[in-house]
């Protein structure tokens, strides 16, 4: 397996810590577009090495030059591969299944294709830009947290009601593909953000399924080279 | 209405719309209009029939080969798998990826935090300020990424699904009289104003208004330049026209 270059951005946190209600300041930002990428590297058995871009440290390294020359965006995740880089984690995520098709993270029939992308892009564009770390800068410290669970239960109820006529065992049917890689990560986002699962029953279920799996296991944040000791598993 | 037809819900201001819209006109694919008022009665968008065809009680939505698909790319992609031409994708699995990587960057990292609902969170006397910095900073990171990726459109040289590249160019006209071999009109007058309309594969072609008010219709040369698009292959001028007009209103409207 060709050897690629991804840089994840993990910072402290991903679980709401114990000592306080929200720790936000200085503290933890929650790169859930991240791991959508290290699933799909783990589930296709990508050998992949990661250069990890402190969201929070030096002011950001992602606001580094030398970052910035990689990905304009200034965000993570960006991968490097075949001699090009990719951002945006849903873009490199068709390019794994374009170039690396097995096994599949997209299902053979369009129609159940375009219910995965919709998930996905439910997830994507729906409600994680809207709660990551440069829009929750701006709405202010005291507004964060109410913020983010508006952003997070407005997508999951509407995602709840879609997953109820779509899913099997996972998102789309039975097999794991793209909008599951998009699902976990979130679902640990609001557990990050305090938000109640109990009116999720669909999302919660297939989160509980996902985490078993090995590829979910692997690339989760507390088993990460730049994961903290304090929140290594 | 007629079964069979596709059926897109739709705002007229909507940019998610209008990407989806562009993507059917691309393709000619035939299809009907439902407007959802994104403010009026509350935000129609809110009814319970709306809600009950997309949960995420949003714009656009298309209702096409018995499903009902939500979020623009979604539905730009599933047009592409069951109507693959004209392409709206290159076949290069890398420069694909870069049009993913540009269309996503647009479709999540800037429209949704400058979209109606947020505005509405942030406050009326924030909004201005909120959506121009969503924007400024995302075009910030899509110059850099356009200045590598960008030939005519955004990844090379042929139409793909980036939103906000899709702006026809209204260019003045070449000194030289544009060749007229449809025939209708010959006329030694510079244009007054091109607009350029159609896409698809085949000849390229120009509508002209020339100054005494006649329309020209040209195939595409380098005089004119700047106007170029594409028509399908094999169609008739009468086609054509309702065509381009039917484009036109879709795109002159700015």
């Amino acid at each position: 397996m060709s050897s690629v270059h991804v840089g994840p951005a993990w910072s402290l946190s991903a679980f709401p810590q114990p000592s306080d209600g929200f720790g936000w300041g200085n503290e933890c930002v929650s790169p859930t577009h991240q791991p959508r990428s290290l699933l799909a590297l783990a589930l296709k058995n990508i050998d992949y090495e990661t250069v990890a871009i402190n969201l929070t440290k030096d002011g950001g390294q992602q606001f580094s030059e030398e970052f910035q020359a990689l990905n304009p965006m200034k965000q993570v995740p960006a991968l490097k591969i075949d001699g090009i880089t990719i951002g945006q984690s849903l873009a490199i995520i068709e390019y794994l299944e374009e170039t690396r098709p097995t096994p599949r993270l997209l299902p053979r029939d369009p129609k159940k294709r375009a219910q995965v992308r919709m998930v996905s892009d439910l997830i994507a564009s729906g409600i994680q830009p809207l709660q990551n770390l440069s829009v929750l800068k701006q709405v202010g410290q005291e507004n964060q947290l109410t913020w983010a669970q508006q952003a997070i239960t407005s997508g999951f109820n509407a995602l709840e009601q879609i997953l109820q006529s779509t899913a099997g065992r996972y998102c789309v049917g039975d097999e794991v593909s793209m909008a599951d890689l998009c699902l976990a990560p979130q679902v640990a986002n609001a557990d990050r953000f305090k938000v109640d699962l109990t009116p999720y029953p669909t999302i919660s279920h297939i989160n509980k399924s996902l985490l078993a799996l090995e590829a979910f296991h692997v690339s989760h944040p507390c088993r990460q080279p730049d994961t903290p000791p304090e929140l290594r598993a």
